[in-house]
């Protein structure tokens, strides 16, 4: 379960609106590499993961990563604010408004909505756990790319703090990867897929 | 191949209010304690969200958040397992998942 924490993860304090800046921000919300895939992916891939210190990473990363969504909403709400029209049409913001207005809807910055045909829930742990390193990849690319783009140092501030996030988490996906590793036939990892053909994994427990 | 079953039984008693090593009946039934003293919370928030001024409401949440974090504290210190964290190992890994347990 979950409880909700009153305050953002890290303080997003933008003052100038920029719809535009907005327009690139939201993929980061319901884009290929958005946190609203991050979070999705990590937290629903827990249930097939053997390991107890990955089901770990998996539960604390994706519960950041809830954390994230809410930043990034933050981000394209403050630098959609106090909008005048002429802003809306020349920020470009116009195909968004016209079914939005300044609602903060998941989706990538080519309009396309949030779709979880973007990430991945293999069942077996080493893919799995690659494609977590892979994500945190992209979502950092994005982040990069979003710094060449962005002038506002308010935008930039928390927009930094995220692309760390997803150096540290890529960094313990790694440790991930090791641990899996030594839990498994270390002359061939991949004789057998710890998610799926032991019974370790499946085990409920219970009263005797 | 170490897994997580064996591990998940050097489970220590230790420390503070608690005389004997719970059975697992007393186990289940603190844990449904817990899950009661919970959702409790869990709604008396969601009411205070629509009744920002109800005093009763608000004695109610209070008196139930002391009363989870004492049930949390007998848990910890009956059982050995945390809900966060372990002093000597970080066993929060070790113990089982919610959807592990029939708990």
């Amino acid at each position: 379960m979950w409880r909700y924490d009153k305050k953002l993860i890290y303080p997003v304090r933008v003052s100038k609106p920029d719809p535009m800046s907005a327009s690139i921000i939201i993929s980061q919300l319901g884009g290929p590499h958005g946190e609203m895939g991050a979070a999705t992916r990590y937290l629903q891939q827990r249930y097939s993961m053997p390991y107890g210190e990955i089901i770990g990473v998996l539960t604390d990363i994706g519960t950041e990563e809830l954390a994230h969504i809410e930043m990034i909403s933050a981000l394209v709400y403050q630098l959609t604010r106090n909008l005048s029209e002429e802003d809306i049409e020349k920020g470009g913001y116009a195909p968004y408004f016209v079914d939005h207005t300044t609602g903060v809807f998941p989706q990538a910055a080519s309009g396309f909505p949030f779709t979880t045909a973007e990430l991945a829930v293999s069942g077996d742990t080493f893919a799995d756990l690659h494609e977590d390193m892979a994500a945190e990849q992209k979502a950092r690319l994005s982040y990069d790319n979003i710094l060449r783009l962005v002038d506002d140092p308010d935008v930039k501030d928390a927009i930094r703090f995220l692309r760390e996030r997803e150096i540290v988490h890529f960094q313990r996906f790694g440790e991930a990867v090791r641990i899996a590793q030594d839990k498994v036939n270390a002359r061939n990892f991949y004789a057998f897929n710890p998610s799926f053909d032991t019974k370790a994994a499946n085990r409920i427990e219970s009263c005797k | 191949m170490e897994t997580l079953d064996n591990r998940r039984t050097e489970t220590r008693q230790e420390s503070a209010g608690c005389s004997a090593a719970m059975t697992c009946e007393e186990k289940k039934a603190l844990l449904r304690e817990i899950r009661v003293c919970t959702f409790a919370l869990i709604e008396a928030n969601l009411f205070l969200d629509t009744h920002p001024d109800d005093m009763k409401a608000m004695a109610f949440y209070r008196e139930h958040m002391a009363k989870l974090e004492r049930l949390k504290k007998q848990w910890e210190d009956c059982t050995g397992e945390r809900f966060s964290a372990d002093g000597s190992r970080w066993n929060w890994v070790d113990t089982p998942w919610p959807w592990q347990s029939h708990m």
